[in-house]
């Protein structure tokens, strides 16, 4: 029996459905006490004074802490990057200086948590003010030059100006990106507690707990060993929580003094400025093609917001390097604007999610300009060889995304003139879009338990975002062992498991889903071994390969001789049988072939032709994530994915005070997120094969994919539907009256 | 690591003066009697939370924006960020964690896990609260903003899936598992 490949409910649904699935700010913890944080006004200068009198003899009160009290902190190593993961390198409550809105100036540790947050109002700050620089219009002068961080900053392959200058159709726009917060449902918290030891127990919010402990180690000065950090339910990350955000700083510090376990959990209004969000982007494309549609040259430029300490790049020019087959060159160029804000960082879909926007808006622009159907011109920009590296693809379903979803949508029955569909007054509008996204190779490590009752553990230091960790890693070791998915038991999310990657880049389950199966074929052929050479083993002198195991039991082929786990265990004097798992594989930058995952997504949309309000009618998304593990959790984080491509097109804008600096709307009510009225019915189909290369489970990246190219496609949408190209998201009403 | 400065400190104590003094309630909370004193800035939620250990609540905004909070004030569904604790005195409250009987879980809970309604989970426990009390108004006749005819009583037979949509966008879900959130309402309503 195969447990990999069905529609399995949730392994932790029955804990998530009734309210007892503790996320981060549930752990009950005896002794806790409540910090609150009292925020920067402005967003350059410096304090002059903080008057805590008041507030430190408000009732409840146990401490308040300010730069000057704050105990020190270690820096993080130079230069900054994701690679310690720190989200961003200015260390809180350290020095008199303030670089952005919202920034810490005192902590206070009280009782309760309305005890905490009103002595916080108690505290007077004086500033000595300066005019903030703001991402705006003139950002394209300032922009300089960042140095590398993920990817390299810039690239060039072949001559992309010589082929786009000499093009027969040229297309050469701006589009823009705006400002978006992560704003997850979970906002984040800690719970900080030291034993008398001197070991820190960090519960935590995030998506890399040894991360997270790398870097509370260098910056508290303490070792790894000695700190715990706990994170079995997440309440949705989006890349928001991989990184060590300040407040996590301050909590640890904090109970440190006071030698009792501190909790703090961030409000919503302080989720925008506490921790990152995905910047702006102002990109520049200019593609070259022949009157056959051929692509000849792509030239993709970026430029985005960044704080004055770090150099955060939003590589959106990625995309244009890997996407569609170009015969003359392709260069990419990202910058950086250095303003007074926080460090942004990875929200889903970091780089792709951005840049596919601009390419594939430039290739519907270039579609209409020679007039070509959209799906035929990317058909024929289609390539089974990465332009950018120049290795074959390992597995590109491109050609199989376009065909089953178009068939899926109905888009021979489009007509390809902007205005020519209708449904009564309404304008109604088809687009369609390309996608690939990034396939990361990681190391991780798991375990597995075999236990003398017939059942089995997995352990292994990943986490629970939503993807449904629990569940498909259930699937794996079940299946590699032979037993049935009820019998194994998933232990997720603490530093005293076997170490794990951070879960992000939608890679939990090619990498760390890779160690389980490696840590289960461990125990299963140790479980093998003792029928063969164990105890009374009961299939002495066979070969291994004859020996089958199905729901527990292991059979010698062509015999009825049989033994289950649990009586092989017992005849060998054995409580437990473990395996461990070490997934230690090539980065794919290394590889012999280039790992990506690839969609083709088609939206149809509504437009009131007199208020110019869209709305989203249906949508097709078809998808080359590899392997599918588990259908009905994959169609969960495509329909997540499609709807957080809703947001990016047409509600999702962070907007800044252009004097103050400030993120102006820090709530829900004013930085909208789609709703359940604003989604109709979403269709998606899986089309990929098992890919060897990116995984030996055969399983690419999904979660991510399918955020990428929603904007585009509804974008292309609206412009069949109303003529107007709009080149700046989100697609609001008065970008289309 | 070297503390820079002494650490001003305050006693820490729960001194009650003035606008402090702990007032005593007492809410039926799951069907079992719960007394106890709160602050009367206190809200609902933060007294379940954090003085009833009733974590299945979720706080997302704080400030009656997402529904995360949702729970039933004497059978009606209430945002619980959005009312202090010491309003609801004498009320009967239930809350995610008292929506099983007898070990079954309730029919808008086992529908969520067969339709795969949440992913993180966390906005979940304010979803179902809030659907099982939504089924409740839809059986009470009222009508929503996306009822056509709202001149005549509004019948559940009427309970489409833009019904189910409009009637649950109180509760926000950033994991947006929102088609099978209505999948698993309509059928629990169906069967109801
Ligand atoms: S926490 Fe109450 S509505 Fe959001
Ligand atoms: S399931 Fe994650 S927010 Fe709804």
């Amino acid at each position: 029996m195969n447990a990999i490949g069905q529609p399995i409910s949730r392994f932790d649904g029955r804990l998530k459905v009734t309210g007892a699935a503790r996320y981060t700010a549930d752990i009950p913890l005896a002794d806790a006490t409540h910090a609150a944080i009292v925020h920067s006004t402005i967003a350059n200068g410096r304090t002059v004074s903080i008057d805590t009198t008041t507030a430190e003899k408000a009732p409840g009160v146990f401490a308040v802490f300010t730069h000057r009290t704050m105990p020190r902190m270690n820096p993080t190593p130079k230069p900054w990057s994701h690679l310690h993961p720190h989200g961003q390198s200015y260390l809180p409550l350290q020095d008199d200086q303030i670089h952005y809105a919202g920034q810490p100036v005192a902590l206070v540790v009280a009782g309760t948590l309305d005890q905490a947050a009103y002595a916080g109002t108690l505290i007077r700050v004086e500033y000595d003010a300066r005019r903030p620089v703001v991402f705006g219009s003139q950002a394209t002068k300032e922009a300089v030059d960042p140095p590398q961080f993920l990817w390299p900053v810039a690239s060039s392959v072949g001559d992309a100006d010589k082929a786009v200058a000499a093009a027969a159709v040229k297309i050469e726009q701006t589009y823009t990106t705006s400002d978006r917060h992560h704003n997850q449902m979970e906002p984040h918290a800690t719970t900080a507690a030291w034993d008398a030891d001197g070991t820190l127990t960090l519960y935590e919010t995030t998506q890399h707990i040894f991360g997270t402990r790398e870097l509370l180690s260098i910056v508290l000065g303490i070792p790894e060993e000695k700190i715990n950090v706990v994170s079995q339910f997440l309440g949705g990350g989006f890349g928001g929580k991989a990184y060590v955000w300040p407040h996590t700083l301050l909590a640890a510090l904090a109970a440190k003094v006071l030698k009792r376990p501190v909790r703090l959990q961030l409000t919503r209004a302080q989720m925008y400025a506490m921790v990152g969000h995905q910047p702006a982007t102002i990109q520049t494309i200019a593609l070259g093609a022949g009157k056959d549609g051929k692509l000849t040259g792509i030239r993709h430029d970026s430029i985005s917001p960044t704080p004055i300490f770090d150099s955060y790049i939003e590589y959106a020019g990625l995309v244009s390097r890997s996407l569609w087959a170009v015969s003359g060159g392709i260069t990419t160029k990202h910058k950086v604007v250095h303003v007074h804000r926080n460090t942004p960082t990875a929200m889903r879909s970091p780089h792709e999610a951005l840049g596919h926007f601009a390419l594939e808006s430039a290739m519907d622009e270039l579609a209409y300009a020679i007039g070509i159907d959209p799906v035929a011109l990317r058909l024929r920009n289609d390539t089974q060889l990465d332009p950018h590296s120049g290795r074959p693809f390992s597995t590109r379903a491109m050609r199989e995304c376009l065909r089953a979803g178009g068939a899926r949508f109905g888009w021979d029955k489009r007509t390809p003139e902007p205005r020519s569909m209708r449904d009564g007054r309404d304008l109604i509008g088809q687009g369609m879009a390309g996608a690939i996204y990034t396939h990361w190779r990681w190391p991780a490590k798991a375990r597995v338990t075999l236990k003398r009752d017939g059942s089995a553990v997995v352990e292994t230091g990943t986490h629970e975002l939503g993807a449904g960790t629990y569940t498909v890693m259930q699937q794996v070791a079940a299946d590699t062992l032979g037993l049935a998915p009820e019998k194994v038991t998933v232990r997720l999310g603490d530093t005293r498991l076997p170490a794990s990657h951070a879960s992000i880049g939608s890679s939990t389950m090619a990498n760390a889903g890779a160690s389980v199966m490696l840590a289960a074929k461990a125990a299963r052929d140790r479980a093998i071994d003792l029928t063969l050479t164990g105890r009374n083993a009961p299939f002495a002198g066979a070969v291994r390969g004859d020996v089958l195991i199905s729901d527990g039991r292991l059979m010698l082929a062509r015999t009825n001789l049989q033994i289950t786990y649990a009586e092989l265990l017992a005849r060998n004097g054995l409580a437990t049988l473990v395996g461990d798992g070490d997934y230690d594989p090539v980065e794919e930058a290394n590889g012999p072939k280039a790992v990506f995952s690839f969609a083709a997504v088609f939206a149809e949309v509504r437009v009131d032709p007199d208020l110019g309000l869209v709305r989203l009618n249906r949508f097709v998304g078809a998808y080359d994530a590899g392997r599918i593990i588990n259908p009905k959790t994959a169609r969960s984080q495509a329909i997540g994915g499609i709807i957080w491509g809703v947001g990016q097109a047409l509600l999702e804008q962070s907007e800044t005070d252009p004097v103050l600096g400030r993120f102006l709307n820090r709530n829900y009510s004013g930085y909208l997120v789609p709703t359940n009225a604003d989604i109709p019915q979403l269709e998606t189909l899986f089309v990929g094969e098992f890919d060897e290369e990116a995984s030996p489970l055969g399983a690419k990246g999904l979660g991510e994919l399918t955020a990428v190219s929603v904007a585009p496609a509804i974008a292309n949408a609206v412009y069949h539907a109303t003529g107007k190209r709009v080149r700046e998201l989100p697609i609001t009403v008065e970008k289309l009256l | 690591m070297n503390p820079a400065a002494t650490v001003t400190r305050g006693t820490g104590e729960n001194t009650v003066v003035g606008d402090d003094a702990r007032v005593p309630i007492g809410l039926t909370v799951n069907g079992r009697v719960r007394t106890m004193t709160v602050e009367p800035r206190t809200t609902l939620l933060d007294a379940l939370r954090d003085e009833l250990g009733l974590t299945g609540t979720k706080k997302a905004c704080d400030r009656g924006e997402c529904g995360a909070c949702t729970v039933h004030v004497d059978g009606r569904r209430l945002l619980s960020c959005m009312t202090l604790a010491a309003m609801q005195d004498g009320k009967q409250i239930t809350t995610i964690e008292g929506l099983e009987r007898d070990g079954n879980l309730h029919a808008i809970q086992a529908a969520f896990i067969e339709h795969d309604g949440f992913q993180c989970g966390f906005c979940t426990p304010g979803q179902i609260m809030s659907a099982v009390a939504m089924i409740e108004e839809a059986k009470a006749d009222w009508p929503s903003a996306a009822t056509t005819d709202v001149g005549r009583p509004f019948t559940i037979a009427e309970l489409s899936a833009a019904e189910i949509r409009e009637r649950m966008s109180g509760n926000l879900c950033r994991c947006a598992c929102y088609p099978n959130i209505v999948d698993a309402v309509a059928e629990a309503a169906a069967r109801s």
